[in-house]
């Protein structure tokens, strides 16, 4: 799990439904870093996915505003990897520091040196 | 700096519509923040609201600025400690001249590109354009949110309280032209960027939505 991987959302609460998003919601990880075992999320218009949908001078300026949401590691399941390069991570991180917690393998939170956040796989406050 | 550059500067100054926020008593802003993952028991005693928005500039207008602290609400406060955005609150607003589009960095938006258009692809050749022409977009989209910024024509776009340590937001409206069978046609888009210290701003989203 990482920045501009597709993530689907994995259940519902207050905080999402607010905002219009529902369990189920396929996103965009927006962020590089993982802040407070969260990454930034970004809802698009759900016509975007659709290959069909034709956008014309007609229907554009019914477009929905992408949706920003920080939503933690275990609400959400990777549904289609990016090919961002830790290099292109790097280069999204603050300060390009190598310390950021910034991907999600095999159940720990890890930085780009290497280090895991979390002790035991899955629990991510650990 | 001679006398008449001092004089120039503060007639300029005086003409100008846009304010600097600066905590004369604070070396944090959100590029320093951000460098010790927004921990903000390190900040103490400053706080949040006033560290995002120290050293940033904007046009000194309603819904183009950060709100400042509503008084009326608390008169019992008394007016030595009434500051900008808190009670104690050390920021003050600088008049700073008008930027002018080559003041402004632009960043992260050209790393968003292939987001753009591989998730909004069909929208992008709406407007004319094609898969080839990235790079070219990405010019105008720089051009454009540097031009629109300094014309003031961008609004705040608050996010929720757990999310305003990230920075201020803003959505800059702009004047996407058409190109091809879409030449002549200009399409009101909007793009999503958070502001930083002394003309940067750092990109979100680069078509964002619809002004």
């Amino acid at each position: 799990m990482k920045i501009f991987d597709d993530i689907r959302l994995l259940k519902d609460s207050d905080y999402y439904n607010n905002n219009g998003i529902f369990k189920g919601r396929i996103g965009t990880i927006n962020s590089a870093e993982i802040r407070d075992n969260c990454f930034e999320v970004v809802f698009i218009d759900e016509r975007f996915f659709d290959k069909n949908f034709k956008w014309t001078d007609e229907n554009m300026s019914s477009v929905k505003d992408d949706i920003f949401l920080e939503i933690p590691i275990e609400d959400m399941e990777v549904v289609e990897e990016s090919d961002a390069t830790d290099e292109d991570i790097l280069a999204s991180i603050p300060l390009q520091n190598k310390e950021w917690w910034c991907k999600v393998e095999n159940g720990y939170i890890v930085n780009l040196l290497g280090e895991k956040k979390n002790k035991i796989p899955y629990d991510y406050n650990s | 700096m001679s006398l008449l550059d001092g004089i120039r500067e503060k007639v300029t100054a005086s003409l100008s519509e846009w304010i600097k926020i600066s905590d004369p008593k604070s070396n944090w802003t959100i590029e320093e923040f951000a460098k010790i993952n927004y921990n903000e028991s390190l900040i103490i005693p400053h706080c949040v609201d006033c560290i995002i928005v120290n050293q940033c500039w904007f046009k000194n207008e309603e819904n183009k600025k950060p709100d400042e602290f509503d008084y009326s609400k608390c008169p019992e406060i008394p007016l030595e400690k009434r500051g900008l955005y808190h009670p104690d609150c050390h920021d003050k607003k600088i008049t700073i001249s008008n930027p002018k589009p080559n003041d402004i960095i632009v960043f992260d938006l050209e790393r968003r590109m292939d987001y753009l258009f591989n998730k909004k692809k069909n929208w992008i050749v709406a407007m004319g354009y094609n898969e080839e022409e990235k790079n070219e977009v990405f010019q105008l989209l720089e051009k454009l949110s540097k031009e629109s910024y300094c014309q003031g024509n961008y609004k705040n776009n608050p996010p929720s309280d757990e999310k305003k340590k990230y920075g201020f937001r803003i959505r800059i409206n702009l004047q996407f032209p058409g190109k091809r069978e879409k030449l002549g046609k200009i399409y009101q888009i909007t793009s999503s960027y958070i502001v930083y210290p002394n003309g940067k701003l750092k990109n979100n989203t680069p078509i964002g939505g619809w002004n």
